[in-house]
């Protein structure tokens, strides 16, 4: 087991170098560039794009330039941000946000979902099932952007029900900033009620394609175990119907759903970008965005690079819940 | 032996107890079996075309794609205007009876219907060719080295791998940020270069299975070319799980397209896409037509689902799942 | 074949109430092409105590004979007409609860496939305790106690351990005595086993037919047994039915059926088991295939592979009672 969680730490390890030159080679050749905007305008400006290169160290050979980035990755040093901050610090200022419109909207997203699912599942052909078939093939077909669009101009501008965007009011105090001590002294309802109020409709916005690959996966899961001969041999054995559902259909449909936790991830991470982008939502995804239109390659490269870290670790964590909920799967 | 008369079954009191469409569906395909006396031996594809016809939802799937591309081709020639007309006094008009105005105009006064006509074809165009790029690719990396298998296959399988966890939607906005956009050519490159490794995994260890059959090896042992034992004999074989996850590839790529012109990243005026529509309406939404958004929107639902309905189709028609398995 | 005097004495029909009847069972499957008919019209009794056995090929409708009394067929599958009395109850006619209570309590049942029988992701100790439970108001612990009891009782080595393993911790023979184990958990009145041996290596095949044999004399439990092998059949039931085509061929005991068998369909069967000292010797097999279940052939369906068929044979015959007390489906015996 240790040997099988090294061996695939060290797997990860070589695609993560990998990446990371994909990454640093995406970024310095395509065509654009942080100090590319002054360039060609004048012989002023062209001076001052020199100025930019020269302090921003572009001027140096490619290899060296990857080489220093690698390393100070080696050493936590993530860099300084083209807005003058530690990448490092900008990362922990935007994560939280980040943070609280996924976890939210995937355990809504599994809430809502499984239960869907094995339901149809159990009602297959059923009116309902019908329904939640056609309603599940809408769900996996919704364009996110248009969904949050729709949303935002339905129930924050019309009805007027939730803010349009951002995470909080200004009033409000910053709802994580690494300590709690600033927000004693405010009603915690209030600021949780505000944070609940901006986060409804982006949360919603990015769970709906969840929700409809979830729940499919999950009655496709169920009514596969619910043909299995152990079934069956639960039915014959005289169990009641609730016990053989729960008991013995239950935990063999949910045990593909485990893996699929961590191919979701990176589905997840796409629609978080484009998901803040629409609500301003002030997390990395929304960063990242705005950083691709600044040219600010280490954010960039932090940001390409913290994604696929979290996707290898997800699958490598899925793997071994698999073999902890499947007595059948042993690693060595 | 005499030849038996055929009992007819099926009779009226014999019906099942539940409604004939979920009896259908629920009902086993006996021409399957081995054992069976069959009077004439159904051909493979006769057969799929056979589960694709008893499926509604291809079917409506497919009629719904055939007209999505007759608006592709002939749309310009129905819209009431081009793209680089303009009128400012129409501008804003929520929809009516009228086929200019069917769905709207634009604050600068573009017909929506307009956006809708010419739209279809670069949705179309993008997920139709990034899919034919993805599939290629896919399929060379995939059958060289499930073919090959030893180290050639371990260099594949570690590229593939990279290209497995590089982050699609992140890596699609950058580069066609920086490649810039406006270029529907680039975005069906970047769409195929990242996209293909998935296919190629699924193509390999279908190669791998095919390569231990028998009908394999006696190619082998009667000198057939390698090239020509996998993309004569093997090919064939995996096609349709090729098919099946190429399809709903169209539909991913026809939103990641829509994602980034919506995020303005994409195409730009003078070319028309449903996703620049919708990203030209975000900074009107304050003004209430909601005419402007929706259209572009519900084009791009339509198109997807269509997509789907006849993926889920050719999976159940090809019977891609037991294939795999 | 021997066979003790007294069982091959016994007559299928006793004496006395029977726990099983079958009256006229059908059982049909919707398919693409149309209702295929699994079970057309099988009556038969099971008395208490007694081993009775189902042989025929596959297709016959033997297994779905066997699944219909446990109310087991589900969809595409259903049974259109038809009664099963079991203690005086018609089974059909029992609602799901009253149904579930009879199930692993009065009527067990062992499958085919013991792997896929068991869940794999529960021991079988585990497996076995829940059936105690299901049906008797005990414990955990008094459940578990009984499952180690009955893992000694089918012949499991070290029970104590082994009710902590896991399915794919044991091999084939051993998950078929957990079924078994588990069928006997509450003493039922009928056990069924369908196909019990099939999917195991013909040594373990034995010890499980061993272990079945003695299991009777210890526990009195009427047996059905559902199976391809006729030679099973002969060694471990009093009365044997000849299915075929979904109806009943050929009914009667044991020693009626091997040593004297009236249906051409039950002699081509015993023509087709090797014999020992038989060498040299061509092994008849009964030509033709069995018909597709679309195109059964109206009248007797064995009629389109029956070496003695006659123009009558396009009609249907009646399931005869002759002077011996068995009963032939076929037309060389009406009248």
């Amino acid at each position: 087991m240790t040997t099988y969680v090294i061996r695939r730490l060290l797997q990860s390890f070589i695609i993560l170098i990998g990446l990371s030159l994909v990454f640093f080679l995406i970024l310095h050749l395509t065509p654009g560039g942080p100090c590319n905007a002054e360039e060609a305008q004048s012989a002023q400006s062209a001076a001052m794009a020199k100025a930019c290169v020269f302090r921003l160290g572009l001027n140096q050979p490619l290899p060296v330039q990857y080489f220093k980035w690698i390393g100070g990755y080696l050493h936590g040093d993530f860099g300084m941000s083209y807005l003058g901050i530690p990448v490092s610090s900008l990362i922990l200022q935007k994560l939280p946000a980040t943070v609280l419109l996924m976890l939210t909207s995937y355990l809504l997203q599994q809430l809502i979902a499984l239960p869907l699912g094995m339901f149809s599942a159990l009602r297959q052909y059923s009116f309902f099932d019908h329904v939640f078939t056609f309603l599940s093939y809408v769900g996996l077909s919704m364009p996110t952007f248009w969904l949050g669009l729709m949303l935002i101009y339905g129930f924050a501008v019309n009805l007027n029900w939730f803010p349009t965007a951002g995470v909080q009011s200004a009033t409000m105090p910053i709802f994580w900033t690494g300590s709690w001590f600033h927000l004693l002294g405010h009603d915690p309802a209030l600021v949780l009620g505000d944070l609940a109020k901006h986060l409804i409709l982006p949360a919603i916005t990015l769970m709906v394609i969840g929700i409809a690959v979830d729940s499919r996966f999950m009655r496709a899961s169920m009514l596969e175990v619910l043909h299995q001969d152990y079934i069956r041999t639960a039915k014959a054995k005289g169990l009641k119907t609730r016990r053989i559902i729960l008991k013995h259909a239950l935990r063999n449909a949910i045990l593909p759903i485990v893996t699929n936790v961590a191919l979701f991830l990176p589905a997840l991470i796409g629609g978080a970008i484009i998901t803040e982008t629409i609500f301003s939502w002030a997390g990395l995804g929304y960063a990242f965005f705005t950083a691709i239109q600044q040219s600010d390659y280490p954010y960039l490269q932090s940001f390409l690079m913290l994604t696929a870290l979290a996707v290898l670790l997800a699958n490598l964590l899925s793997d071994l819940a698999y073999a902890w909920v499947d007595p059948r799967i042993r690693y060595d | 032996m005499q030849e038996p008369d055929i009992e007819v079954t099926g009779a009226l009191s014999d019906q099942a107890p539940w409604p004939m469409s979920a009896a259908h569906a629920d009902a086993v395909i006996l021409d399957e079996t081995e054992d069976q006396v069959v009077a004439e031996p159904i051909g493979q594809w006769t057969l799929v075309w056979r589960r694709f016809i008893r499926h509604r939802i291809a079917l409506i799937g497919g009629v719904m794609l055939i007209l999505l591309i007759l608006m592709a081709i002939f749309g310009p020639l129905l819209s009431p205007e081009s793209p680089l007309s303009f009128n400012y006094f129409a501008g804003n008009k929520a929809p009516e009876l009228n086929w200019r105005y069917l769905m709207g105009t634009d604050a600068q006064g573009h017909a929506i219907i307009m956006y809708i006509l010419y739209g279809a074809r670069i949705s179309l165009e993008v997920g139709v060719f990034a899919t034919v790029l993805t599939s290629i690719i896919g399929v060379l990396v995939g059958s060289i080295g499930g073919f090959f298998g030893g180290w050639v296959d371990a260099v594949m399988m570690r590229l593939t791998d990279v290209f497995l966890t590089l982050p699609f939607l992140p890596l699609l906005i950058l580069l066609s940020a920086y490649t810039g956009g406006g270029n529907i050519t680039f975005v069906i490159l970047i769409l195929g270069l990242l996209s293909w490794s998935p296919t190629a995994r699924l193509v390999r260890s279908y190669f791998l299975s095919l390569r231990s059959q028998e009908f394999v090896q006696a190619a082998q042992a009667l000198g057939v070319s390698s090239p020509r034992i996998m993309f004569k004999h093997m090919l064939p074989n995996a096609l349709s799980v090729v098919i099946v996850s190429s399809t709903l590839n169209v539909a991913g790529f026809i939103i990641a397209e829509a994602a980034i012109d919506f995020l303005g990243v994409g195409i730009h005026t003078p070319n028309v896409s449903w996703g620049l529509a919708l990203a030209n309406s975000e900074s009107y939404i304050a003004d209430g037509n909601w005419w402007w958004p929706l259209f572009p929107g519900l084009a791009l639902l339509i198109t997807v689902l269509s997509v789907n309905f006849l993926g889920d189709g050719l999976r159940d028609a090809l019977d891609v799942r037991a294939k795999v398995e | 074949m021997a066979l003790e005097t007294e069982q091959a004495q016994r007559a299928p029909r006793q004496e006395g109430t029977p726990l099983l009847q079958v009256k006229d069972l059908h059982t049909n499957f919707q398919t693409m092409d149309g209702v295929v008919k699994a079970v057309d019209g099988v009556s038969f009794d099971i008395q208490p105590g007694a081993s009775v056995g189902i042989v025929g090929e596959s297709g016959s409708g033997k297994s779905v004979t066997s699944l219909s009394i446990m109310r087991l067929v589900e969809r595409p599958g259903w049974i259109p007409s038809g009664s099963i009395i079991f203690q005086g109850k018609d089974l059909l006619k029992l609602d799901d609860e009253q149904m579930r209570r009879i199930r692993g309590e009065d009527i067990a049942m062992v499958f085919q496939e013991p792997m896929s029988a068991l869940n794999p992701v529960y021991t079988v100790g585990d497996q076995v305790a829940e059936i105690v439970r299901a049906h008797h108001r005990v414990g955990k612990r008094a459940a578990w106690a009984r499952a180690v009891e009955l893992f000694k009782l089918v012949g499991i080595p070290a029970a104590d351990r082994r009710v902590h393993d896991y399915p794919h911790n044991l091999s084939g023979g051993m998950r078929q005595r957990v079924m078994i184990a588990m069928a006997l958990a509450n003493d039922p009145d009928l056990l069924i086993l369908d196909e019990p041996t099939t999917a195991l290596d013909v040594t373990i095949q034995a010890q499980i037919l061993d272990l079945v044999r003695n299991l009777r004399e210890r526990v009195n439990t009427a047996v059905l047994l559902i199976t391809h092998d006729i030679g099973v059949v002969a060694e471990m039931c009093d009365e044997i039915i000849v299915m075929y085509g979904g109806k009943i061929m050929e009914h009667g005991t044991t020693h009626q059926i091997i040593d004297d068998p009236k249906h051409p369909y039950t002699r081509g069967l015993l023509a087709a088991i090797p014999a020992m000292g038989m060498k040299g010797q061509r092994l008849t097999v009964i030509p033709g295939t069995v018909p597709s279940p679309l195109r059964m052939p109206s009248g007797c369906p064995f009629r389109t592979r029956c070496p003695n068929v006659m123009d009558v044979c396009s009609n249907y015959p009646t399931l005869k009672t002759l002077d011996d007390g068995r009963q032939v489906y076929c037309w060389l015996y009406e009248r």
